[in-house]
């Protein structure tokens, strides 16, 4: 098997970069209202023990991706459809999160920019890194994590000494009891974004350092956890819940709001830049992980070469997924939560570990 | 002769899941869109006209990224080519 050499450093970097991709963008957990970061926490807490899941299969099959382990715990055939779902199903991910990257361009600022042309633009500079391998990605990752934590600490003493925050739009804590933000945690914000950890099963056995791994990914999402329920509690504090729920885009209200002395104003670029870094790391992962579960599935040796196919399906899809914004969250809030990430990333899983278990148990393993 | 036959097998194999792949995508656009409560007519509003393309510096941008992908692709070629006569 082919190994590729990334640290545990690039490893954290990319998992952090990946979990706050597309969250950071839309109002993540805002059906609980001020209590947000309360259903991300929940969320977090769901997310931790998904991980637990998809380590414990893969302490069984350390050399194996998961395409690979479901042929052998489902059987060849069952197991094979099972993975050509879980291909699908990542380029279909990755086409929504393109699509949301698209759209937040469009909105911010190239309005007059058709949406194919910034969906281009962003997919032939994703593929063109993953055409140069994941270790390219992973470097990057770990050169753009540091710039991501800069420009997001900047932003956040900005809002702060600008002097929007006030806490009491927090406040109270628990108003309607924990019947709402038990409803925004699950599914919603179990699994997205804790949830599409399942992508990572992928890229687990390639890894050349295997032992901290797992480590390694709870402490990353664990971190962007923080951060997301950090960034949604300053959103609440700075813009409060009535703008938060209704606009597309929160953070970029928030931080459309500095303005320190009548001197520093319009740093939305601040965001834009966290959230394209963010995007492109969601995007690029995905994208390779559904290249590499094809080229497994397909039994094609040379994986580059299916990168080209793969960003125009992407590209493609992206336009296609949805008429307008509105169709494209309101399916990515009903349906893609309870129909599609729920039983690909927590229902076949723990099926799997059952087999697993109980195999096991009658020593068949 | 032999690895021009292989290479063209290959390309032949990777357009192939090309297509399977993305008519089940399509497919699977199609059934959400069904859960969501939206005709098929609807759904194949989206699906079936995706370009509405406007010529402008972005196109520009685009060709010349993809250019530089070309040109790269190129010069690794040729180097790993030139390296190839330098082992023998």
């Amino acid at each position: 098997m082919e190994k590729v050499k990334i640290s545990s450093k690039q490893l954290f970097a990319i998992i952090v970069l990946f979990e706050l991709g597309s969250s950071l963008v839309v109002g993540l957990g805002v059906s609980a209202g001020k209590d947000a970061w309360l259903a991300i926490l929940l969320g977090w807490i769901g997310g931790m023990a998904l991980l637990w899941v998809y380590g414990y299969i893969f302490r069984q099959y350390p050399n194996l991706p998961l395409t690979g382990y479901l042929q052998k715990i489902m059987g060849k055939y069952v197991g094979w459809i099972i993975g050509l779902i879980y291909t699908i199903y990542f380029i279909y991910l990755a086409a929504r999160v393109l699509r949301d990257f698209g759209e937040l361009l469009y909105i911010s600022g190239y309005d007059l920019t058709p949406l194919i042309v910034i969906n281009c633009l962003l997919i032939v500079t994703i593929s063109y890194v993953l055409h140069k391998g994941f270790e390219v990605l992973a470097r990057t990752g770990e050169n753009l994590f540091i710039v991501i934590i800069m420009t997001g600490l900047t932003g956040i003493l900005l809002v702060f000494f600008s002097g929007i925050v006030d806490i009491k739009n927090v406040l109270p804590i628990l108003e309607k009891g924990w019947k709402p933000v038990f409803k925004a945690a699950f599914p919603v914000t179990f699994t997205f974004p804790f949830g599409e950890m399942v992508a990572f099963t992928m890229l687990f056995p390639y890894l050349n350092n295997k032992e901290s791994v797992l480590k390694v990914s709870y402490r990353a999402m664990s971190l962007s956890a923080a951060i997301l329920i950090f960034t949604t509690f300053l959103n609440l504090a700075a813009v409060g819940l009535n703008i938060t729920s209704r606009s597309t885009f929160p953070l970029l209200m928030t931080v459309g709001k500095i303005n320190i002395a009548n001197f520093i104003q319009n740093v939305d670029f601040i965001s834009i830049i966290t959230l394209i870094i963010g995007g492109f790391f969601k995007v690029s992962i995905l994208f390779y992980t559904a290249v590499m579960a094809a080229a497994d599935l397909f039994k094609v040796e040379k994986k580059e070469k299916l990168v080209l196919p793969f960003s125009i399906i992407i590209l493609l899809l992206s336009l296609q997924v949805a008429n307008n914004l509105t169709e494209h969250f309101n399916e990515g809030m009903k349906v893609v939560p309870l129909y599609i990430h729920l039983p690909l990333q927590t229902g076949i899983p723990l099926l799997l570990v059952i087999v697993v278990w109980f195999r096991k148990r009658l020593n068949t393993v | 002769m032999v690895k021009g036959i292989m290479r063209g097998r290959l390309y032949l194999k990777i357009w192939a899941i090309f297509l399977f792949l993305y008519l089940l995508c399509i497919l699977c656009i199609l059934l959400i869109d069904g859960v969501l409560g939206l005709t098929l007519s609807r759904s194949f509003e989206s699906i079936i006209s995706p370009f509405k393309v406007k010529y402008g510096a972005e196109v520009i941008t685009l060709v010349i990224l993809f250019t530089l992908w070309i040109a790269d692709d190129i010069l690794n070629y040729v180097r790993n080519k030139r390296l190839s006569k330098l082992k023998r």
